[in-house]
């Protein structure tokens, strides 16, 4: 085994020796360390870009070569690993490749086997993310003199065949013509000195099935403001990079043009086996490229490096996902010459305002930024401008997107001690008043604003406060923000023990509280639950007795979660007896409610265990929300909104729990009646709630809603239809009262 | 494929989980609890709720405790409905901050009757007993080396040893009335909440702890945060 002069291998002395080792490490298995050195080479190869990448790649593909005999299905298996998921690294793969190849042919021969075995293996297990990177291969070994350059057209005819299949959908054939551009940056430059009018006749046919394309949908997933979806963008800048830039790429690795002469010793070609298009497919969820994507900095959109870099990072997001620090490191060795912090930003932003969901939990992305934050602090001006740009632009942003950006952003701060540029965004609140010697700058801004922007920004701004106090605790809050933010902290979170009378709310029921002792001594001389029913059931009707029970077993359980579900667990009984009906269950939501007025958290916690513990409905806590005399006080809260999806996820977790039942074990009449119950709450959950915001933004409505109330109602309702579409498309199907709903409101923003 | 890069960390073996090697791994291999540790004594299950549902919905919470106190003494276990969001849990939120401090999350092989109690002599987590640096979140110097501060200056001649003092104090708790101890105990904790904080003129800059929070901010969380909630026991007597 010959190793150049590559001196950037790390620990390549022990490699070259193996028998060595034994005496220092009687336990690790030869075979185990030469197999993770191999790794590690192929793997790292292209890590740090200098100019001695190409002797790199010779050294790697000389010392490969040797190891052929012996190791070759390992060197394969490794090798594909990184193709399938290194994104910029596949250009270095394949002239390491070419390079093995002229020297031993009947390698190339079987990587090109092995490359169309693996992509069919992709399309088969839906690996769409690894698909892209394996169909860029096949440039790549085009480039390096392995594959004769009619093997793209090929490729192209085979992706594009799914055109002239009758009965296609867009998403499918979006997916299939993206396969297809995304090589074209790869090997556009090649295929243009030579074969220009083929080239030329594949992007017309692209373009014309981009033209024709449908943007029905697209408004429904606009994040922000209107923008070009994926593929009418893509289609923009390969345009550009024909016509403007003549096929010139600079953030593509082409070290296939270091070894030309090399290369073209070779002068047979492989075969490209045939690709086999999956054809029982109606159960794929092809990726989607016709939502609007997310965009704050607009310049530069259209250079094909735009495309590139964000592509980049969407693949280094996804492959290094396990691990958040190598893919903040990977994406600051991307092969660029310039700074990319903007399109960092924004891509990952991008990512993270997905609708209807991101591919990753939004937490993995707000993590992104920490880590930047400490290896990349040039990305925080960037950041922080661009998160000044959304905040003087928030009326523009979707509204579930607002909740989105209010958590992540405090979930931001809480890990960078609450600092923020607090004192700038204090003058665009109300509460604002210009000191005499800030004068009249600060009087025009706030003259300038709209009041639904200032409407929007106090939203989010309590929303970031709320958020934060629950990751924190108020007083910390208070003192890292200036006093123009006061009125929009929550109160002190804390129990209010109280029975107002139902004469005169500010007075105590006596009744009430005498019984309230009384149970509570019950409680806490642990009488019998039969004697406790008994008690209760010989009470005076004239009390509340859901009211009544709900209270002081929530004062039993103050202190905390692990408090409270003690005491409702243990009580468990006892509630169900008493709450007979969905009268007593609204009475009792009623109660949780006053019970924790001061804190939303605890009020949608609490509901969501007494939920778990079935004294509720997930319906009740929708009806109660909606409610004619309660929705004015609640339903303009983003906390009650966090109870509506709670209680809509119950329902989905309950249905999945006994189809996965019904489908492991024997199926019975018994478990099917359930799962049809199941099915039929959930779809009344729905229809009451879609029928209830129809009520509330209809002209029925007696109380007139300001503009921001109305773009609220019709943004949550919009968020509740994507989110759940599935298990909507049958409540709607079925009422169409209900779909005119939705169409008449949700298109409204 | 970040697992391209990463060398896998050495299996961790919890010797007192009663389990055999091959039975802990199953049992991790099958959980959804996560261990959380390097906690502040001050933070509560509702911030624990906040930050740890952004993995997913979480089926129970159960504070760590120290024996005798029953306070929180900085770690907990989270259990969520499903797997893939524990370990959602381990890839987004081990090493980012929670009240001011890093926090650590590691796979639990289940939460049992009795795992709540720290395993430290005097009731704590054991890494509170040898601990030098001062760390106002968790009460202040490790528990050895309060007793020796403690003690030293005033006794220098003094022969009982740390572990000496920790039995003898415990015996005479269990010698003690229920009763009698909740009562000594109650007022006690709500008038000085952070043991040994209040003892010390000075303070010193952390030692290389494994803890690499940034602990030593200063002792300001003692006056805003609400005194440390003490838990009952399953079966305990209600006040």
């Amino acid at each position: 085994m010959s190793y150049n002069n590559n001196n950037n291998y790390r620990g390549r002395n022990n490699y070259g020796s193996p028998h060595q080792r034994g005496g220092f490490h009687p336990k690790s298995d030869p075979e185990e360390d030469f197999k993770n050195k191999l790794t590690s080479l192929i793997v790292r190869i292209g890590d740090k870009l200098s100019d001695s990448l190409a002797s790199n790649i010779d050294g790697l593909a000389n010392a490969l070569l040797t190891d052929i005999s012996n190791h070759n299905s390992t060197i394969q298996t490794i090798l594909f690993k990184c193709i399938s998921s290194l994104s910029y690294k596949t250009p270095i793969y394949g002239t390491l490749v070419g390079l093995m190849n002229v020297k031993n042919f009947q390698f190339g021969k079987e990587i090109v086997c092995t490359l169309i075995d693996e992509i069919n293996n992709a399309f088969a297990n839906k690996k769409f993310f690894s698909l892209k990177l394996l169909i860029r291969f096949i440039p790549e070994l085009i480039l390096a003199n392995v594959l004769h350059t009619n093997a793209i057209f090929e490729l192209y005819e085979t992706l594009l065949s799914v055109l002239n299949t009758p009965d296609y959908t867009q998403n499918k054939a979006d997916y299939y013509v993206y396969l297809v551009m995304s090589t074209i940056p790869w090997i556009g430059e090649h295929l243009s000195k030579n074969h220009l009018g083929q080239l030329n006749a594949v992007i017309d046919e692209l373009e014309s099935y981009v033209a024709s394309r449908s943007h029905e949908d697209k408004k429904f997933y606009q994040p922000f403001t209107d923008f070009d979806d994926r593929l009418d963008l893509l289609m923009k800048q390969i345009r550009n990079l024909r016509d403007e830039n003549g096929w010139v790429v600079n953030s593509i690795l082409a070290p296939h043009k270091h070894f030309t002469e090399q290369l073209s010793v070779s002068t047979q070609h492989h075969i490209l086996p045939p690709i086999n298009l999956p054809i029982n497919d109606s159960d794929y969820e092809y990726p989607s490229f016709n939502k609007p994507l997310f965009r704050l900095f607009i310049d530069e959109q259209k250079t094909i490096e735009r495309y590139i870099i964000e592509d980049y990072i969407i693949d280094t997001l996804y492959f290094f996902n396990s691990n958040h620090k190598e893919c903040s490191r990977f994406i600051y060795s991307l092969p660029v010459t310039f700074d990319i912090g903007d399109i960092v930003v924004e891509t990952l932003l991008s990512e993270m305002f997905m609708l209807p969901k991101p591919t990753f939990k939004e937490i993995y992305y707000s993590l992104i930024f920490i880590d930047l934050f400490k290896s990349q602090p040039s990305i925080v001006p960037v950041f922080a401008y661009a998160i000044n740009t959304l905040f003087e632009s928030i009326d523009k942003l979707d509204i579930e997107i607002i909740d989105r950006f209010a958590l992540t952003f405090a979930h931001h701060l809480s890990n960078f001690d609450y600092k923020w540029i607090w004192a700038d965004w204090r003058t665009s609140l109300p509460t604002y008043v210009a000191a005499p010697q800030e004068g009249a700058n600060g009087e025009e801004k706030a003259e300038q604003q709209d009041p639904n922007l200032v409407e929007f920004k106090v939203l989010f701004i309590k929303r970031v406060l709320q958020s934060l106090c629950r990751l924190s605790y108020l007083d910390k809050i208070k003192s890292s923000v200036p006093p123009e933010y006061y009125p929009y902290l929550p109160p002190a979170p804390g129990p209010i023990f109280r029975f107002p009378s139902s004469t005169n709310p500010q007075e105590e029921s006596k009744e009430m509280v005498a019984e309230s002792h009384q149970l509570l001594l019950s409680f806490k001389t642990k009488d019998p639950l039969e004697k406790i029913i008994s008690y209760i059931s010989s009470i005076s009707p004239s009390i509340n007795q859901p009211e009544l029970l709900t209270k002081c077993i929530l004062k039993n359980g103050s202190i905390s979660f692990s408090h409270l579900t003690y005491a409702v667990e243990r009580y468990i009984t006892l509630f169900k007896t008493i709450l007979k009906n969905e009268a007593d269950r609204q009475e009792c939501i009623r109660a949780i409610f006053e019970f924790w007025a001061t804190s939303h958290q605890h009020i949608v916690i609490v509901l969501d265990k007494f939920i778990t513990f079935k004294i509720i409905n997930p319906l009740d806590s929708i009806l109660f929300l909606l409610n004619k005399e309660n929705y004015q006080q609640y339903i303009f809260e983003p906390f009650s909104w966090e109870i509506i999806h709670n209680s809509i996820l119950k329902t989905i977790i309950i249905i999945d729990a006994l189809s996965k039942d019904i489908q492991e074990s024997s199926p019975s009449q018994e478990k099917d009646f359930k799962l049809n119950n199941a099915i039929q709450e959930q779809q009344q959950l729905l229809s009451e709630l879609v029928s209830g915001l129809g009520f509330i933004l209809s002209e029925e409505n007696q109380q007139p809603l300001s503009q921001t109330q109305r773009a609220f109602i019709s943004g949550q309702l919009k968020s509740i239809t994507r989110k759940y579409f599935s298990q909507m498309k049958q409540v709607l199907s079925n009422q169409p009262t209900l779909l005119a709903i939705i169409n008449q409101y949700t298109l409204l923003k | 494929m970040a697992e391209l890069y990463t060398v896998p960390a050495p299996f961790y073996y919890d010797k007192k989980s009663g389990y055999t090697q091959e039975e802990f791994k199953k049992a991790i291999e099958r959980s959804s609890t996560i261990y959380v540790g390097y906690l502040s004594f001050y933070t509560t299950e509702e911030q624990l709720y906040e930050l740890f549902s952004k993995c997913g919905e979480i089926k129970r919470i159960i504070m760590g405790l120290d024996r005798n106190q029953k306070t929180p003494c900085g770690f907990c276990f989270v259990e969520y409905y499903s797997k893939e969001d524990a370990a959602d849990c381990i890839k987004y939120i081990s090493g980012t901050k929670l009240d001011e401090r890093s926090i650590r999350c590691d796979w639990d092989y289940g939460f049992k009757e009795g795992r709540q109690y720290g395993r430290g002599l005097s009731g704590g987590q054991v890494r509170d007993e040898y601990r030098t640096d001062y760390d106002p979140g968790r009460g202040g110097y490790g528990k050895q080396k309060q007793f020796e501060m403690e003690t030293t200056p005033n006794y220098p001649d003094l022969d009982l040893s740390y572990v000496d003092m920790i039995q003898q104090s415990q015996q005479q708790q269990q010698q003690m009335p229920i009763q009698q101890q909740q009562q000594q105990s109650q007022p006690q904790l709500q008038s000085q909440p952070p043991v040994g904080g209040n003892m010390l003129g000075k303070r010193r800059g952390r030692d290389d702890d494994d803890d690499d929070s940034g602990g030593n901010d200063d002792g300001k969380k003692f006056k805003d945060t609400p005194t440390k909630t003490r838990y009952r026991e399953r079966d305990e007597q209600d006040e």
